[in-house]
């Protein structure tokens, strides 16, 4: 258990899990540190360390998160003589400085796609991983890595992805500050609440949308807050299946051959049964009696055309899943599809067939010649005039863009037809006014809660025909480090950087997050519970185990409180 | 728009240095002139009294803020003292991050001074200079300049601010560089005009025939002329600037380290203390309030100066 | 009386001003920071497909071939193609410009109509104790930033006494049959009332100021003292007479002030959740969404500009002492 690396053996003795820090409610967040500095005196200059950048989201983005980002900076500055500065930018511009390397830490929260860990284990930590702009670069990690997307056994797959999770312990580049739980409300005098189903995605899950019970009239029509409504809604645009809100139209209005379940199992939905004939070779065939929107039968040719358009036209958003992974599909029947795998892919089902939308064939096929989009299908506008057609348990109603956006429920589906007539998605801006559109009914229920828990669940006890039902996602909120700049590319820095943030977790989750959020010391939520290792190793003791740490490994602080880097080493 | 307070001295040109006396002889007489129809009008009065309130509560906030404007407040059991209503270690309460309110509101008043002085100025610097120098020489120099006034007034406020600050950096400096790039527009096209009619005077063209340069004759026989227009639009510029600087604030635009009464705002609202907190919300919305209405009655003020057909008889 | 040729010369220089906003605006978003690949990217594209984007946006070009593409299309009236929606720049701005006029046209409507005449109710009364507290009314009003008028509005009205919406345009059930119904509906009509009475809180106080002081200006001259001699009552001396002839430098100054309204929309439309073309320009520009932002930028800019170029003409038109062509 805890095995430490090489570099983080010194620091063993700190790291044992469950002692907290009674004198300090704080976990060491704002308090005086007391820990016995290594201080020295005549430190030379070129050995202080100097300003480091943390990139944040802007507070009117998402205060909580940037309230936590400033209180550790606040902390690393008093209590560890690290001028660490909180910058918030808006979040286009966070992105594309994390991509060009220009930060030293950076926060948001990120969430493995359909229950998979391979977008946290490969594409974010692999030395090849196309989110790892952190530069970390572990050998035996790398063979994890690219071992665990090859493996096709779980329980072998399962055992490389915990020693994955050790070595991320123990090397941490991430330091996670919570494993947020979300609470969503909706209007139990409308719905039956035992008909709710509440996943990783909240409310706005399919299984949720098509199970709910309307108990009165109002229940019928199921009216949410969905921020905004006015994106893409191309189901080949970027904006259409990444993280952004468009998610949820583009999952209703389509089917999958397969979906995560309430669990985050992957669980077979337009397909009937599949099989691996061998490592390379998938077998589907999908169920009968499934119908488009308007009428047309939904068949495995749809299916072949529109692997075939991806793989063709390559929009930007399949390359990874589908072009990378594809080699060809072919049609076996009516209703049955073969799919050869460029190499054994793991993954394949939870993130290639769980992610591709059935495209109606004869719809599509029109519309690319039609806006001369040949090239670029994922540029064909999507309008009233040229609604979405899929074949998911909701259709394309009407968009006013920018300000509601409605689906009428498709009653003919094969099987998930719901049990409301229809979902409207109305933003409003504020957060107070989503707020008391649920008390005055206008809501039948919160697709997303941005706003404060406590608040939200405080109204919620106050208003009878409301109810709240929480779920701790599959995500974290963490902090990214860069490993190429010092002090990050120091593993004992990093591991310091990680008690800190021990220390201030408590804080975080009582104060900025009032509860709602758990400890968290793993890339890989506990949600996730096959994937999930609890033996992950972490760092505690807040600011004294992060003192213990550095001074072990050299680093000394001046009379003034400044650090400085151990002897020998020169950094910005 | 009237320059009686000038025209009535004789002009005749003399030695560079009787010329400079001469203008700072109309500066004074003229100021004097104004500070007595200033001071008849007691909302204006009242409003100088507003403005010298709180620019004496920005001199003095830093030495008697009771907290730093992030300094946590715990409660007795260690948490945060988080929204707590006026007390009397905290007569304006505290914010969703426990920080005290009235400790923020003081130290906001030296950002809504700082902008809105130095906001003003800048206004009327570049306003006045720029329609001096249009208003005089004309033809070209005209042409050009009002064609660029024609084309700064083309570019929507608030939105071009945002992208300024987003490319600029979030700081208060930015938004005074905004407000100073947009607004002197309206200063320089009146001070423009009144020129016009100031230079076809007699006087003017006396200076002229004698052989003064054009610098002084803009220095010292427009500019006293214009001088109260400018004021006036400096005063109004004021309360511009401060609310300019505090929308830009709310729309989460600001910058998160400085505690303004925007920012402030903004926070209540982004964290939903709207309907909660009156005790955040309240002070800072008519801290601006008064203010601006302070700016709004020494402009006003001014404007019987400027005006005398407004003055109260 | 208006001159042929001066008309010709004022509006050629409106159209280069236009075009010289243009390229400011060209220039600045190409300054923002973050670019437009970071809002519509996702994490997981590779660093070919990034190019592709990026070429199939025409970004890959040198940065002065773009800016002549731009401008040529610019004269054929093309906006482009959103980035980010993949509509069409103009249908998805003018979409959202009527939705931002709607509010800001009925809000100046109902100001200056309502400003004007207690403007000249106060002029009449100048010199009292009431038209003092009226003044002073009315400055605080105007003083009173309109985001927070708004949210305090919003709050009381919508909130606490439930008796409009929390904001937004639509009803959750209403349907239309047409652009026309959708913004005569009842509906619409109920959307409207909080953030058209927050604007017009703020928006009376210029035109109420303006008349009054025309008014007073107005007043000293002779023909009102004739009418005083003729034996006329005050009502129609104030109304007859003097107001008639005040109000004509408050409707020029309509004109100018739409323009500058115009800008500070986004705040009204950020409290009411007004899906207005305010916050759809500042959204654009922080997810560098080139198109989209320039465009809507452009179109305030061509409001504000040529609703000068009106006021200008007014006023020349209006105003026998101001020649025209100049000198």
């Amino acid at each position: 258990m805890r095995k430490m690396g090489a570099a983080g053996a010194a620091v063993g003795s700190v790291s044992i899990a469950g002692c907290s820090d009674q004198t300090n409610p704080d976990g060491g967040g704002e308090g005086t540190g007391t820990g016995s500095k290594n201080v020295e005196s005549d430190l030379p200059e070129e050995r202080k360390i100097g300003e480091k950048v943390h990139v944040s989201n802007t507070e009117r983005y998402y205060a909580a998160r940037y309230q936590a980002n400033a209180l550790v900076d606040k902390t690393f500055r008093d209590e560890l003589g690290v001028p660490v500065q909180t910058k918030p930018v808006e979040i286009t511009v966070l992105v594309s400085r994390e991509q060009e390397g220009d930060f030293h830490l950076v926060t948001y929260n990120w969430t493995a796609s359909n229950g998979d860990p391979d977008g946290i284990i490969y594409d974010r930590f692999h030395k090849n991983g196309s989110l790892n702009y952190y530069g970390f670069n572990n050998q035996r990690y790398n063979e994890l890595a690219a071992g665990q997307r090859r493996e096709t056994d779980e329980d072998a797959r399962q055992e490389m992805v915990h020693e994955a999770q050790k070595i991320l312990g123990e090397q941490r580049p991430e330091n996670q500050y919570l494993y947020n739980v979300t609470p969503y409300a909706f209007n139990s005098d409308a719905i039956d609440p035992d008909s709710i189903v509440v996943n990783d995605k909240g409310l706005r899950n399919i299984w949720n949308y098509t199970q709910m019970e309307p108990t009165n009239e109002n229940g019928r029509v199921v009216v949410t807050n969905n921020w905004d409504p006015s994106d893409q809604l191309n189901p080949l645009h970027l904006n259409a299946i990444g993280p952004s809100r468009n998610w949820t139209p583009t999952r209703f209005m389509h089917d999958f051959l397969f979906r995560p379940d309430p669990d985050l199992q992957m669980t077979p939905w337009a397909a009937k049964e599949y099989e691996y004939t061998d490592g390379t070779t998938l077998d589907v065939t999908m169920k009968e009696g499934m119908t488009f929107h308007d009428g047309e039968s939904v068949t495995a040719d749809d299916v072949v055309y529109t692997f075939n358009l991806i793989m063709e036209t390559e929009p930007p958003a399949y390359i990874n899943n589908v072009v990378q992974t594809t080699e060809s599909v072919e049609k076996t029947g009516e209703l049955g599809v073969r799919f050869n795998l460029t190499e054994a892919y793991a993954p394949y089902i939870a993130l290639t067939l769980g992610m591709v939308p059935i495209l109606p064939e004869h719809v599509w096929e029109q519309r690319i010649s039609e806006t001369g989009n040949e090239e670029a299908p994922w540029k064909v506008p999507v309008n009233d005039d040229m609604p979405i057609v899929g074949s998911g348990p909701f259709e394309y109603g009407t968009w006013d863009q920018a300000s509601r956006f409605r689906m009428p429920a498709f009653k003919e589906h094969a099987f998930a037809a719901p049990n409301i007539d229809a979902r409207v998605q109305n933003p409003l801006s504020t957060r107070d006014a989503e707020m008391e559109a649920m008390i005055q009914g206008d809501y039948i229920l919160l697709d997303y809660w941005f706003g404060s828990p406590r608040q939200l669940s405080n109204t919620v006890d106050e208003q009878d025909h409301l109810s709240m039902v929480q779920n701790s996602g599959q995500g974290r909120q963490a902090t990214w480090v860069n490993m190429e700049r010092p002090p990050f590319d120091d593993v004992a820095f990093r591991q310091a950087t990680n008690a800190l943030i021990t220390g201030v977790q408590p804080t975080i989750i009582e104060e900025l997050y009032d509860g709602f959020g758990n400890e968290a010391i793993s890339p890989i939520n506990p949600t996730l519970k096959f994937w999930h290792n609890p033996d992950t190793p972490y760092f505690e003791n807040g600011v004294e185990g992060a003192i213990t740490i550095l001074n072990d490994a050299g680093y000394a602080w001046n009379e003034d409180g400044e650090l400085h880097y151990p002897e020998g080493k020169t950094g910005e | 728009m009237s320059g009686e307070t000038s025209s009535s001295v004789a002009h005749s040109e003399g030695e560079p240095s009787q010329g400079w006396r001469r203008f700072f002889e109309n500066l004074r007489n003229s100021a004097r002139e104004q500070a007595h129809i200033f001071a008849q009008s007691r909302m204006a009065v009242a409003g100088l009294v507003i403005l010298i309130f709180y620019v004496v509560i920005a001199l003095i906030s830093p030495y008697i803020v009771p907290y730093g404007p992030y300094e946590r407040i715990y409660t007795d059991a260690g948490g945060w003292a988080k929204l707590q209503p006026p007390s009397l270690a905290h007569p304006l309460g505290t914010t969703e991050s426990a920080y005290d309110v009235l400790s923020q509101l003081l130290l906001g008043a030296r950002i809504a001074m700082f902008v809105g002085l130095l906001g003003a100025f800048m206004v009327a610097i570049i306003g006045t200079t720029v329609g001096l120098v249009a208003g005089y020489y004309g033809g070209w120099v005209d042409e050009i300049v009002m064609r660029i006034v024609d084309v700064l007034y083309g570019l929507p406020f608030i939105p071009f601010v945002i992208v300024l600050v987003t490319v600029l950096g979030a700081s208060v400096w930015n938004i005074i560089l905004g407000i100073s790039l947009l607004y002197w527009l309206s200063t320089a096209r009146v001070v423009r005009s009144e020129v016009l009619t100031v230079r076809e005077r007699p006087y003017v063209e006396a200076a002229e025939a004698a052989g003064a340069s054009d610098f002084r004759i803009m220095a010292v026989h427009i500019l006293p002329n214009v001088i109260p227009l400018a004021a006036l639009y400096a005063a109004i510029a004021v309360g511009y600037s401060i609310v300019a600087q505090a929308s830009i604030a709310f729309l989460g635009f600001g910058d998160p380290t400085i505690p303004s009464w925007g920012v402030m705002l903004q926070r209540a609202f982004v964290t939903q203390s709207f309907g909660t907190a009156w005790w955040w919300v309240f002070p800072p919305g008519l801290s601006i309030t008064m203010v601006v209405t302070g700016a709004y009655l020494v402009g006003r003020g001014y404007e019987e100066v400027v005006n005398p057909q407004l003055q109260e008889k | 009386m208006v001159n042929k040729r001066y008309l010709a010369r004022r509006f050629l220089l409106m159209v280069i001003s236009i075009f010289t906003v243009a390229t400011i605006l060209f220039f600045l978003f190409r300054m923002v920071p973050g670019g437009p690949m970071s809002a519509i990217m996702s994490p997981r594209m590779t660093e070919a497909a990034r190019q592709r984007v990026i070429e199939n946006f025409g970004l890959n070009e040198p940065l002065w071939k773009q800016y002549l593409l731009y401008m040529w299309q610019l004269l054929h009236l093309n906006l482009g193609q959103s980035f980010y929606y993949g509509q069409t720049v103009k249908t998805l701005i003018l979409d959202r410009f009527y939705n931002t006029m709607a509010l800001m046209l009925t809000a100046f409507l109902i100001s200056y109509t309502v400003g004007i005449y207690l403007g000249a109710q106060l002029g009449w009364i100048r010199g009292t104790s009431k038209e003092r507290a009226g003044m002073l009314v009315v400055l605080l009003v105007r003083s009173t930033p309109v985001f927070w008028t708004g949210m305090i509005v919003l709050y009381v009205f919508a909130f606490k006494l439930n008796l409009f919406p929390l904001g937004g345009m639509r009803g959750v059930g209403a349907q239309y049959s047409g652009p026309v119904s959708k913004f005569l509906s009842v509906d619409f009509l109920y959307h409207l009332v909080l953030p058209v009475f927050t604007l017009c809180t703020y928006y009376t106080g210029l035109p109420l100021l303006l008349m009054r002081n025309n008014l007073l200006e107005v007043l000293s001259e002779d023909y009102i003292d004739t009418a005083r001699a003729k034996g006329l009552t005050n009502r129609r001396i104030l109304f007859r007479h003097a107001a008639r002839n005040a109000v004509l430098p408050v409707v020029t100054a309509f004109a100018i002030a739409i323009g500058f309204a115009v800008g500070g929309q986004v705040l009204i439309e950020t409290v009411f959740s007004w899906p207005g073309l305010g916050r759809e320009m500042v959204k654009a520009s922080l997810r560098s969404d080139y198109p989209v932002a320039q465009g809507a930028f452009l179109l305030l800019s061509t409001i504000v500009i040529s609703m000068n170029f009106f006021a200008d003409l007014a006023y020349t038109y209006l105003d026998p002492r101001v020649r025209l062509g100049g000198t």
